[in-house]
């Protein structure tokens, strides 16, 4: 999904890491289970979401107002 | 050695040829393989392998290209690309550039390079118009990190 949003939107840049590979970067978010998201370094959540919970966590890390229907907390 | 079998190949033909539009390259960082281990120097294990896949996989279209750099030569690419680490996989269709892998795209993550590959060549995914509302609302850069591992 995130591979999507920046597939669709040039402000959006999405890396998958592979955590074994970079301990480093894995212990530096705190990795201790996947997928793990973080959205510019301070919104993360872990597993998989639905669609408008990812947008919600999006919005969180930006600053945005979230829409009506947003989720509680990620 | 193939890192593909005979069925993966004939699948992702299949698809590949049902899917793909425009052009797509994969631009691939590395640090280059050598026989000796030099104390202190960086390497990289998984890069030869890596290496390989991709070339299996671009040569199944001839809509897909590879471009190979090597992050120690390359630094001023890599610096444009936003590449600090190897390997990384970028794929990168008419339109798109935000879309990387670091370290192997092996497992689950080898279905998302393909499916990455076919909707850069399409030039369309399937967000929900909710999402896409909400995403054009946001002029700042947004970075997304997902960390996973071989499943």
């Amino acid at each position: 999904m995130a591979h999507q949003m920046a597939q669709d939107f040039p402000n959006v840049r999405a890396d998958i890491v592979e955590a074994n590979e970079f301990p480093d970067l894995a212990r530096a978010y705190g990795v201790s289970g996947v997928p793990k998201v973080v959205i510019n370094d301070s919104v993360e959540f872990v597993g998989a979401v639905p669609e408008p919970h990812f947008v919600a966590a999006i919005q969180q890390a930006l600053g945005v107002e979230s829409g009506e229907a947003g989720p509680d907390n990620v | 050695m193939a890192i593909l079998t005979e069925q993966d190949r004939a699948t992702i033909t299949q698809m590949f040829e049902q899917t793909l539009q425009e052009p797509v390259r994969l631009a691939f960082f590395t640090i280059p393989s050598s026989s000796l281990i030099v104390p202190g120097r960086e390497t990289c294990e998984s890069c030869g392998e890596v290496q390989a896949l991709l070339e299996e996989l671009v040569e199944i279209s001839p809509k897909l290209t590879l471009e190979i750099h090597n992050i120690q030569q390359e630094r001023e690419l890599a610096t444009q690309y936003g590449v600090e680490r190897v390997p990384a996989v970028l794929v990168l269709g008419p339109e798109s550039g935000g879309v990387r892998f670091f370290g192997a795209p092996a497992g689950y993550e080898f279905a998302t390079l393909i499916q990455d590959i076919q909707s850069a060549s399409q030039g369309k995914t399937r967000l929900a118009p909710a999402t896409r509302e909400a995403l054009a609302a946001i002029p700042d850069p947004i970075h997304i990190q997902v960390f996973v591992t071989p499943t």
